[in-house]
């Protein structure tokens, strides 16, 4: 791997910037319909243009035989911040082997390996709004990749005051302006909220009393579906270019498909993005018929029906990781039933963090639904264009995976085969045991490229049209989808040649994505 | 300057944020009479900042800004010969990072990353033979507002935080809570910490028996009073329980003291886990404070976290992930056992790091950034030091409080003004222009050549 250091320019864009054709590729561009077509694609400057009139100065990259997609874009991950730092610290024996990247890598290392892996950019998405500086701080030693970050505002003991005062429309621009302040301030791209209102009980000791979105938060009239509600409206009111990213309540509990279908009737043509919901999705407890299982049924059904929601999956896959969430109750609710190192920090008037080691493993039956669940979301949502790939890197599996759940969504067979080695109880009761559809490599640039770009608000970023970004990403066609997109023959990020074949070759500087709020 | 009594303050200089203890308060006023708002140690750390920041030129022109030993050099001319000194050693160390901004933190890891250097932060998790607590337990924490706003059981548990942080008890334990009412405290150990009132009691603990007290009020804490038959702890154990039963919040104040094997802060960990699974509970652990050698521990580990996976004992500054030996690649253990030959020091370190430097005599070369205006160590090997900016009141940077809070320093006085040399360089500054030299020295002939350059082996 290499570590020299390249120098970029202020907008982030390597000074080495040239031109260049990438001649001859197997096109994928879902955003203009160019689905596996021969074309060129024109650079210079660090940005797709138009075939040129003289192209003499152009270098030509010979790209024939390889499938060319847009740079990948990570809408869900956890890259930085003080409870990456935690997962780093938390299970040292997951950094030391070095047949496999670390469960939490080093900065530097995030970088080189997703931009090995073909993924161009990548947000955060949990840091409170009192930690972002610090954040930003490490981002900035994030190489190639550009990033962002979502703020965790609505943790803020002045933000949840103001969602408590504004009903009826009336002191809805003070909730407007104290997240727009939060944005700006904390150089956010959007805003999440990690367990609606959990804060407020845990720092309370009421975690009993927060099992459903209508009761009220300590002190307060404000339940977690007003929350939701005000603060996707505050969002959308002052134009951020994702909409509300939400985390519900009781994430991992049995039972908790109700708690997501009653966040999603909640939003009801409001937009708004749901995170992880493989994490949401389980029957269970005390009002299901049956033991813990699959919730998905019900829940797709209204995803499918109703465009205004996007969300990411935030797949399970086998072996150790490292568990991070902002919703510390949930962390300590499982670290509680595991026995596991547990870490808790409480911000002042703003929330908090969770982290702890965590092992899937295929016979577990718990583990063996979560790897079900996450592929019967993939599997079951009709509309690509929604929905997003992630592990909740890493809470569900490192992203460096990424490739195998590829193969698992693309390749039928291969699935089967994983499927036969998992706890038989879950064989039996899984719907995916019936399921048969496979992704198309369209539909597989759709979920990592197009789809995560637009539901970012990222209007360069994603495509291959004129004026995107030149994050491109070459593969080698190959039957073994996690062969193929393991290792790309070549890797540009805004036009420079940053990756081939596994190696890095630059490490330019990204840039920082940050919002730009509407004055309120 | 002077130290000012409150109600006695003149006219306004500037604002300050102290950088004597790792408290670093972002209270202090700096006026025509003295200082004020800050505790006595404060005070005379910022009055002699203000002293060697106005300190009158000599006869023979400004205040040096290096020395190679005692005798004072050109500044540039330091920075090429430590730098030909660092590069040809056959393994450096890099320590005193708790001195330093995050920002020339980061600058001192890029030059730790060129010589494939060690790194250690300086914090006692590093020095543990068991390793880091957190990874054994975890840790169950909270900023210090927290405490302060909500804690309404607060345990000193066999520390005492008044000589290590001077006004953590004015600034977070003496405040009423925030809905007004007025928390209990307890000392637990030899301690009494606070004068006994009706609020506050000291409970007499030995030194030795403050794991088993822990493991008892944790069996305590989950049903099992019958673990208490026959120990010593019996009845301190059964007060502070029926205190932690009493309470809605409960904060358990710690320090690191000396707890080489790491039992006492796993026993800690596992009790404060309990309570929290309960109510509402975290831990407060306080580090070495004044004696830590460097304000910013907090940021240094972070910074050494996110770049190689560990906040200390880095054997090998790799930004990839290095290797993390807890008690190994620790700054006094490798000093101590010849494992290196030069160090390079950022400001002052805890006095027992600096007697091991100064043990080694000249079979180690030092070369050290810091604000001092007069060379620290007197030494008969090769020793450098480059003079920076001062830390308290001239340098822009930020900070983690020891807590994790992020503190943006702002300065009170202009660098270079005042009599200091025009234009007196930060602390980072220095180290990007020694990296720079460095890097060049690393790249030219004579040093590849050399026998004991750093590629010729050596290293762990």
């Amino acid at each position: 791997m290499s570590q020299a250091p390249r120098t970029s320019d202020a907008a982030g864009r390597c000074a080495e910037s040239h031109r260049f054709v990438i001649a001859g590729g197997t096109v994928h561009d879902p955003l203009h319909g160019r689905d596996g077509v021969i074309a060129d694609l024109w650079v210079e400057n660090g940005r797709i243009v138009a075939p040129p009139a003289d192209p003499a100065d152009y270098t030509r990259i010979d790209a024939r035989g390889r499938v060319v997609m847009p740079g990948g874009v990570d809408l869900h991950s956890h890259v930085a911040g003080a409870k990456v730092n935690a997962g780093r610290r938390i299970a040292p024996q997951l950094a030391r082997s070095k047949a496999t990247a670390a469960a939490v890598p080093t900065i530097h290392s995030t970088g080189g390996l997703y931009a090995a892996l073909g993924y161009t950019t990548v947000f955060d998405a949990a840091i409170a709004t009192a930690a972002a500086g610090l954040a930003h701080m490490e981002l900035a030693e994030l190489p190639i990749l550009d990033k962002g970050i979502y703020l965790l505002a609505a943790d803020d003991a002045d933000v949840l005051a103001a969602l408590d005062r504004a009903r009826d429309g009336q002191g809805d621009r003070e909730v407007q302006r104290l997240i727009s302040a939060a944005v700006s301030a904390g150089q956010g791209w959007a805003v999440k909220v990690a367990n609606p209102g959990g804060p407020a009980f845990w720092k309370q000791g009421r975690r009993g009393d927060h099992r459903d979105l209508d009761t009220p938060l300590p002190g307060m009239s404000l339940t977690g579906r007003m929350l939701l509600e005000r603060l996707a409206r505050a969002v959308q009111a002052i134009r951020l270019p994702h909409p509300l990213h939400v985390h519900t309540a009781n994430l991992g509990l049995p039972g908790n498909w109700r708690t997501l279908l009653e966040t999603m009737r909640t939003l009801d043509g409001i937009p708004a993005h749901l995170a992880h919901v493989q994490f949401h999705s389980y029957t269970g407890g005390d009002l299901d018929p049956d033991t813990f299982g699959s919730g998905v049924a019900p829940v797709v059904a209204w995803f499918n029906t109703h465009p205004e929601l996007t969300l990411d999956v935030g797949q399970v896959l086998f072996g150790d990781t490292v568990a991070m969430t902002g919703d510390s109750a949930a962390a300590e609710h499982l670290a509680h039933a595991t026995g596991v190192p547990w870490m808790s920090h409480d911000l002042h008037l703003e929330g908090g963090c969770g982290v702890l080691p965590i092992s899937y493993r295929e016979k577990s039956l718990v583990h063996a639904w979560q790897w079900a669940i996450g592929l019967e979301w993939f599997l079951s949502a009709a509309d690509p264009w929604r929905l997003v790939l992630s592990t909740d890197h890493p809470n569900g599996a490192h992203f460096t995976a990424y490739p195998h759940l590829m193969r698992l969504l693309g390749d039928a067979a291969f699935r089967r085969e994983a499927f036969d080695r998992i706890h038989p109880a879950v064989r039996k009761r899984s719907p995916l045991a019936g399921i048969t559809r496979e992704y198309s490599l369209q539909e597989l640039c759709i979920i990592t490229r197009a789809a995560p770009a637009r539901i970012a608000g990222l209007s360069q970023k994603g495509h291959l049209g004129v004026g995107a970004d030149a994050d491109i990403t070459l593969y080698r066609p190959d039957a073994d989808l996690s062969r193929m997109f393991s290792m790309p023959a070549q890797v540009f990020k805004a036009g420079m040649l940053v990756a081939e074949n596994g190696e890095l070759r630059a490490l330019p500087a990204g840039r920082t994505l940050a919002a730009v709020t509407e004055s309120v | 300057m002077k130290q000012q009594a409150a109600g006695a303050i003149g006219a306004e200089v500037g604002r300050s944020t102290c950088t004597a203890c790792p408290l670093l308060c972002d209270d202090i006023l700096i006026t025509t009479d003295g200082v004020a708002g800050a505790c006595l140690h404060g005070s005379e750390t910022i009055c002699a900042a203000i002293a060697g920041v106005l300190q009158p030129r000599s006869a023979t022109g400004p205040s040096p800004e290096a020395w190679e030993n005692d005798s004072p050099l050109a500044r540039e001319t330091a920075i090429e010969r430590s730098a030909k000194r660092l590069a040809s050693a056959r393994r450096v160390l890099v320590t005193g990072l708790g001195s330093a901004t995050l920002e020339a933190i980061t600058a001192a890891c890029d030059l730790a990353e060129s010589l494939g250097a060690a790194v250690d932060a300086g914090l006692p998790e590093s020095s543990r033979v068991a390793g880091p607590t957190i990874a054994r337990a975890g840790e169950v924490t909270a900023v210090w507002e927290e405490l302060r706003d909500r804690a309404d059981l607060v345990l000193f548990w066999g520390c005492d935080p008044a000589p290590s942080h001077p006004r953590f008890i004015e600034r977070f334990i003496a405040p009423s809570l925030s809905d007004g009412r007025h928390r209990r405290t307890i000392a637990v150990g030899p301690h009494s910490v606070l004068p006994d009132a009706t609020t506050h009691h000291h409970l007499p603990l030995p030194h030795g028996l403050a794991v088993e007290a822990a493991r008892a009020l944790q069996m305590l804490t989950l049903g099992r009073p019958d673990i208490l038959s026959g120990t010593p702890v019996a009845a301190v154990c059964t007060t502070l329980h029926d205190a932690i039963q009493a309470a809605n919040c409960v904060a358990i104040v710690t320090s690191d003291g000396d707890d080489p094997i790491g039992l006492e802060a796993w026993s800690i960990v596992h009790l404060v886990r309990t309570i929290a699974h309960m109510k509402p509970a975290f831990q407060i652990p306080l580090g070495a404070g004044l004696a830590a050698g460097g304000v910013n521990v907090a940021g240094a580990a972070a910074v050494c976290t996110w770049r190689y996976g560990a906040a200390g004992g880095i054997a090998t500054a790799d930004p990839a992930g290095s290797l993390f030996l807890p008690a190994e690649s620790n700054a006094r253990r490798l000093i101590d056992r010849g494992e290196v030959d030069a160090v390079l020091v950022l400001g002052r370190l805890a006095d027992p790091l600096e007697q091991s430097i100064a043990d080694r005599g000249a079979r180690l070369s030092v070369v050290r950034i810091c604000d001092a205006p007069e060379p620290l160590l007197q030494r008969a090997g090769d020793s450098f030091q480059l003079r920076c900016a001062c830390m308290s009141l001239c340098t822009t940077g930020t900070m983690l409080r020891e807590d994790g809070r992020r503190v943006v320093l702002t300065p009170s006085m202009p660098a270079g003004g005042f009599g200091q040399p025009a234009g007196m360089h930060s602390m980072r500054d220095t180290l990007i222009a020694l990296t720079n030299a460095v890097r060049h020295a690393i790249a030219s002939p004579a040093s590849q050549a050399s026998p004991t350059s750093r590629f010729t082996g050596g290293r762990p």
